[in-house]
């Protein structure tokens, strides 16, 4: 399997925390926030396509509601090769952190 | 959120939904109205709007790029898989498009041909306010002339509100001296007016005073040209019959070819006048008159006040009326008397029309037919483009694109070849085209019209039945279709046949009738009868020349008249008179002058009574006639001779009936016709020589020539070529026709020796298996030729009766005229059988000579 691209672990994780509530809007506003950034909805729409057919999330409708003037909400959820790519990407995330933070002597790595 | 959402953006939402992902474009939507009222409480209504614009423009340019790239892949794999079809299948594609290219030439070089004749005096600017004169004269029946009175233009001017200017044309020829060259050209004499009226430009000199002087002369650049070479021809005096001297006033740029008069020179009305010519003669009609309307009037209103016009004017016959023919009708009106540069001739265009429109007909079924049954073996690959997601669109887009495309190379074909061929046309057709023709605007158009055209109806029938298949069904089976459809095909193939099987008969029909003119008995010889100009130095000498001529032994006869029977220069009148004729008839009489031996120098035969002859003295009063034998029937006179008969004061007697001949060309019936001698009217000498020693006795005559007529050419015509020339007009229709006709008759046979092999490919296996079980190869030839065969005599069993109903329409118009013979209807067909017969058997020959074992190996 691929290592994930940055963005697509950024859009995995914040599937992951949101949960039941992991949409499109509360996915951009979720990584807009910690990020300090705006994101536009291509920026996260086109990978979840595509992560859709690589099947690392899968999707369903939720239930229409008022505020959306009745349309329904896409809602991703991890799957399980979703959830392993999570883990191998932070496994080699993890390793490359560590092998830098050993040899740096910039201040701010404590 | 009480807010509608859409209230927000009704558009942006159409947008959004036209350009989202199928399957997501609810979920999608939804997400963007959710982001906008976020940012709606943040920044604002406008605010809000620009980010969702700005979105959506986005998702546009991303949209189109996307789709123009997927579609350039797709055009790349069409053209691919197109260009590898055209190369596989060599024989086929070139049979194919070329075939198209041949109807697509046709259809070019007569729409060019039928353009230039629609376009004629359509360069005169103020052409749509101008009209000729006709002239209605009742005799036995009513007669329409382009030639009117000298003083009826003023008149009309003067006396019609609505006529705002006029100018009358009188044609005449010169005999132009300049340095001792000597020109013949033909011009007329004209009103200044002319100038105002036509555009006709001026290279040097002034419109306006150009012909003031009655002895200034107008010319075009080609004759000044002619006449004066580089030098600056303005002011320089020319000599016109020895008499007179003009003064060159003007250079005119040369008439385009579209015009309907033609002259080389032009001047004044007023030297006409002095020259002792009738302008002011209300008796004579000798002038074309053209008028200039108002802006804002009729011609209907103008028509209804001018049709009496002539009851009050001192004119020669009691019944004659006036109407108007609009300049751009000129040309293509045809049977009105007078008309001096022939005129082309409406029919003539439908027939052209319609022989273009069914030859590029033919090309297109043709096209379709191939295409069709070639397609047919593709729908293996129809199949596994439905099969790995192809739209029944995009395959319909693909075989109409193809055959587009294929359209496209025979058009550039069609061009290529057309503008090699354009000489030959020209010569064809009398016509001056160049090849930059082919880029004028409304060619260009009609290039491409043709080709989406063709494309789209070739290219439709196939794109929709294969990409109706059903993939299982097509990819299942082993053929594809097999049979399906063939009845349209036959149909169509049947219908190619009629429509080259009319041409044809219509060609042989065409060729027999100009054969059955040319050689029909005229009532006189022909043969050996030489034409001459009589000019003012022979008339004078005119005894002793023809005393010289006829001592040469080679020399027959020789005599002077003022029509011979080629042009109807005759005189025309109803009022003869004579014992017994009823007074209520008018009966209109051509009479013609001629000199002693004149019927006899011709060859025609004196039934009754005797030719003019010196030996009798009475002949030379003037006061005897010899009349045909048409005007012996209207007379009604058993015996003739002796009879008396007048014309006003003036008392004839008839001295000899002549058999009927044919005095004018055979497009005319033979009408009553009079004979009388009158030394000062003749126009021409006829001469009957032996057929013997013909070169020694044209030199003798030559010399002859020489010593009496001074400077003037000895230019000699034979009666025959100049018979010949008469039916140039039908020769040259039935030539055209016979190459259009040779054209559709290749394209049929191209689109059946196409279809043959495509159903000799088809039933390779069935031919291997025929043979294995026994079959004789004559056997498999007889049995693949015999389909086609049928289609064949079909096609002509439909078109005989038809091509039978149009050439009795077409030969109405000759009063003298073949029939036609059931030969040609049976040679036709067993041409086109024979034709049919040996395209489709060289391809079952060659499949039934294939070795079975070649055929059902790949089992």
């Amino acid at each position: 399997m691929d290592i994930l691209s940055r963005r697509e672990e950024q859009i995995l994780l914040a599937v992951g925390y949101l949960q039941k509530e992991a949409y499109l809007v509360a996915i951009r506003k979720h990584l807009s926030s910690v990020q300090g950034k705006e994101w536009s909805i291509g920026a996260i729409h086109i990978p979840l396509r595509r992560m859709e057919k690589q099947g690392l999330i899968h999707a369903s409708f939720g239930g229409s509601t008022a505020e959306r003037g009745g349309r329904r909400k896409k809602i991703y959820r991890l799957s399980s090769s979703g959830l392993a790519a999570l883990k191998e990407s932070k496994r080699v995330n993890d390793i490359l952190w560590t092998n830098f933070l050993k040899v740096t002597t910039l201040s701010g790595f404590g | 959120m009480n807010k509608k959402p859409q209230t927000q953006s009704k558009w942006g939402r159409k947008f959004l939904f036209f350009l989202l992902p199928v399957n997501e474009k609810e979920s999608l939507i939804g997400d963007f109205d959710e982001i906008f009222e976020e940012k709606e409480r943040e920044k604002g209504k406008v605010g809000a709007l620009i980010w969702y614009w700005t979105q959506i423009m986005l998702l546009v340019s991303s949209y189109i790029k996307e789709s123009i790239y997927w579609s350039l892949v797709m055009i790349r794999n069409y053209l691919k898989i197109a260009f590898r079809n055209l190369t596989r299948h060599k024989g086929f594609s070139f049979i194919n498009i070329s075939g198209l290219a041949i109807g697509m030439l046709c259809a070019f070089l007569i729409f060019f041909w039928v353009k230039h004749e629609l376009s004629f005096d359509r360069y005169n600017e103020k052409g749509e306010s101008l009209y000729r004169v006709l002239q209605h004269i009742r005799y036995s029946e009513v007669v329409t002339w382009s030639i009117t009175q000298g003083p009826l233009g003023p008149a009309l001017k003067e006396e019609i509100p609505e006529v705002i200017e006029q100018a009358r044309y009188s044609f005449t020829q010169w005999r132009i001296k300049h340095n001792d060259n000597i020109f013949m050209d033909i011009g007329g004499y004209t009103d200044p007016s002319l100038f105002k009226m036509f555009t006709l430009p001026f290279v040097q000199g002034d419109p306006d005073t150009a012909l003031s002087d009655p002895r200034s002369v107008v010319l075009t650049q080609e004759l000044a040209q002619k006449i004066f070479g580089s030098e600056d021809p303005m002011g320089k005096i020319i000599n016109v019959a020895d008499e007179y001297d003009f003064r060159v006033s003007g250079i005119l740029k040369d008439l385009p070819d579209n015009t309907h008069f033609r002259f080389e020179f032009l001047a004044n009305m007023d030297f006409a006048k002095e020259r002792g010519n009738t302008v002011d003669y209300w008796k004579n009609s000798q002038f074309t008159t053209y008028v200039q309307l108002a802006e804002n009037a009729s011609m209907e209103e103008v028509n209804a006040k001018i049709y009496n016009f002539l009851d009050a004017k001192p004119t020669l016959e009691d019944w004659e009326k006036l109407s108007l023919q609009p300049l751009f009708k000129i040309h293509l009106s045809s049977g009105i008397g007078y008309d001096y540069f022939g005129t082309g001739n409406a029919k003539y265009i439908v027939i052209f029309s319609a022989v273009a429109f069914f030859v590029l007909l033919i090309a297109c079924i043709n096209f379709m037919n191939l295409s069709t049954a070639r397609s047919l073996l593709r729908s293996r690959e129809v199949g596994l483009r439905k099969v790995v997601g192809a739209f029944r669109s995009q395959l319909i887009i693909q075989f109409v694109g193809e055959s587009v495309f294929h359209c496209l190379i025979a058009l550039v074909m069609a061009v290529s070849l057309g503008i090699l061929l354009l000489p030959a046309f020209n010569q064809l057709a009398r016509k001056e085209f160049t090849p930059d023709i082919f880029l004028r605007p409304d060619v260009l158009l009609g290039c491409l019209v043709l080709v989406v055209f063709t494309g789209i109806t070739a290219g439709i029938y196939p794109a929709f039945v294969l990409s109706g298949f059903r993939p299982v069904s097509v990819l299942k089976e082993s053929g594809g279709l097999s049979g399906r459809r063939s009845l349209f095909r036959r149909v169509l193939v049947v219908f190619q046949f009629c429509v080259s099987v009319v041409l044809i008969i219509g060609s042989l029909v065409i060729f027999s009738q100009v054969h059955f003119m040319q050689n029909k008995d005229l009532g006189y010889n022909k043969e050996n009868l030489i034409t001459l100009d009589l000019n003012s130095n022979i008339q004078k000498n005119y005894e002793a020349f023809r005393n010289e001529l006829l001592e040469n032994q080679g020399i027959l006869s020789v005599s002077r008249v003022h029509g011979i029977p080629i042009y109807g220069y005759y005189f025309s009148n109803s009022r003869w008179n004579w014992e017994g004729k009823d007074p209520e008839k008018d009966v209109l009489f051509r009479a013609n002058f001629a000199d002693y031996d004149y019927l006899e120098t011709l060859g025609a035969r004196i039934v009754q009574g005797r030719d003019f002859s010196e030996d009798h003295g009475i002949d030379a009063s003037g006061d005897t006639i010899i009349i045909n034998e048409t005007a012996q029937k209207v007379m009604g006179f058993d015996d003739p001779i002796g009879k008396r008969v007048t014309l006003g004061k003036e008392e004839f007697h008839i001295i000899g009936v002549v058999k009927d001949f044919h005095y004018v060309s055979l497009h005319t019936q033979i009408e009553p016709l009079i004979h009388i001698l009158n030394p000062d009217r003749y126009s021409a000498v006829v001469a009957r020589i032996s057929s013997e020693k013909i070169p020694q006795t044209l030199q003798f005559m030559e010399g002859s020539w020489k010593k009496y007529a001074g400077d003037y050419e000895f230019d000699f015509r034979f009666m025959d070529d100049r018979l010949d020339e008469l039916y140039r007009g039908e020769q040259r229709v039935g030539r055209i026709i016979n190459v259009f006709t040779a054209l559709s008759v290749f394209i049929s046979c191209l689109g059946l020796f196409g279809l043959a092999s495509f159903m000799v490919v088809r039933k390779t296996k069935e031919i291997g298996i025929r043979k294995v079980l026994g079959a004789s190869i004559s056997g498999i030839v007889l049995l693949l030729t015999k389909e086609y065969s049928k289609w064949v005599i079909a096609a002509n069993v439909i078109a005989w009766p038809l091509s039978y109903f149009i050439l009795k329409q077409w030969l109405q118009q000759f009063p003298y005229r073949t029939d036609i013979k059931f030969l040609i209807f049976l040679g036709t067909g067993l041409v086109t059988l024979g034709i049919a017969v040996l395209t489709v058997s060289y391809q079952s020959i060659r499949a039934a000579l294939s070795n079975p074992a070649e055929s059902l190996r790949n089992e």
